[in-house]
């Protein structure tokens, strides 16, 4: 919810909802060496929805603070 | 097939900015935590890229990785992270999850091969960023602002049968009340966010993300910097007017312009 005229800030949490819809489905398709097919993104996709609609929202991980996340 | 050994790279490819901006002075963790986020120019044009292991990002290792969701959020996360990134500075054009070349030479050539294409794109997207703009409704509570007396209580000597055909038809009427008064609420608000716009488009509405309630509008909008408050008010107004009809709004952004380019 947003109050007033104000803009959400930049860093903010993404839900992989948002991003499944996004980074999964969208962007310009370029012919690299190596790249996803059809059928791996529907897969992937088809996986993630599945987790979600189990385990609900799934937030960025904490310490999100616009520094760099370490994952390892 | 031969094993990739630890120190075979290919190039990640993100997304293209205009040749000049460098946004990645500051330092952002791509795909791989132990590789810069560069850019490779051409004419006008440059890549976002960082260094990937061929055993981690190669085609054999890519499919078992797939298969690992934690890994797929991860590597998902650093892809827009870096865009978003990127965005702070310049318009950006985001490619597909995934665009790997083998070599520096063939982020080049896609460069030449796409430069019009990625030049018309840039040029589009300058001074615009997108948005999203999510509603829920609570349909117990659209209901009950729409109905109020959802429990009658019928007269102990009239017929079960009638009683219940009566029930039934009040909420077969409620029902279309609901559906009717979020289908108007959405589209009023949709005209309201795509007259701030320059280009909108409705996504797929999804399951609902914890209790917000039914999804019923799931908006992206390409909006130019000076509009981008009026939006911003658009939302918060519509919030105000539709909080007891039981409705949410929910604006996100700005995000890298996935909704806006040529796929």
């Amino acid at each position: 919810v947003t109050d007033g005229g104000r803009l959400p800030a930049t860093y903010r949490q993404v839900t992989l909802v948002e991003l499944v819809d996004r980074v999964l489905e969208k962007g310009v398709l370029v012919a690299g060496d190596i790249t996803l097919s059809v059928a791996d993104v529907d897969l992937i996709e088809l996986r993630l929805r599945a987790l979600l609609a189990s385990a609900g929202t799934l937030e960025r991980p904490p310490a999100d603070d616009g520094l760099p996340l370490r994952d390892h | 097939m031969r094993a990739a050994t630890p120190d075979e790279r290919a190039y990640y490819v993100y997304g293209v900015v205009p040749a000049g901006v460098d946004p990645f002075a500051a330092d952002v963790e791509g795909v791989d935590a132990s590789s810069p986020v560069e850019t490779i120019e051409h004419d006008g044009v440059a890549a976002i890229v960082s260094a990937v292991p061929l055993d981690e990002f190669g085609e054999t290792h890519l499919k078992e990785n797939l298969n690992r969701l934690p890994w797929v959020e991860t590597k998902v996360r650093a892809h827009e992270r870096v865009l978003e990134r990127a965005l702070e500075g310049a318009p950006v054009v985001p490619l597909r999850f995934c665009t790997i070349f083998r070599s520096r030479d063939g982020v080049q050539a896609m460069l030449v091969e796409q430069e019009g294409r990625f030049h018309d794109a840039l040029q589009a997207l300058a001074g615009k960023r997108e948005w999203g703009v999510k509603a829920y409704v609570d349909e117990h509570a659209l209901a009950q602002a729409l109905g109020g007396d959802d429990d009658p209580a019928p007269a102990g000597e009239v017929a079960e049968g009638r009683a219940y055909f009566a029930r039934k038809q009040r909420e077969r009427i409620a029902a279309d009340a609901v559906e009717r008064t979020s289908a108007a609420a959405v589209e009023d608000a949709h005209a309201r966010f795509d007259a701030l716009a320059t280009a909108s488009t409705l996504l797929p509405l999804r399951t609902p993300e914890a209790e917000r309630g039914r999804m019923v509008l799931n908006g992206a909008y390409l909006v130019a910097r000076e509009h981008e408050t009026d939006l911003a008010a658009a939302v918060a107004a519509i919030q105000r007017d539709l909080a007891h009809l039981g409705f949410a709004l929910e604006l996100t952004g700005p995000w890298p312009p996935y909704n806006f380019v040529p796929s």
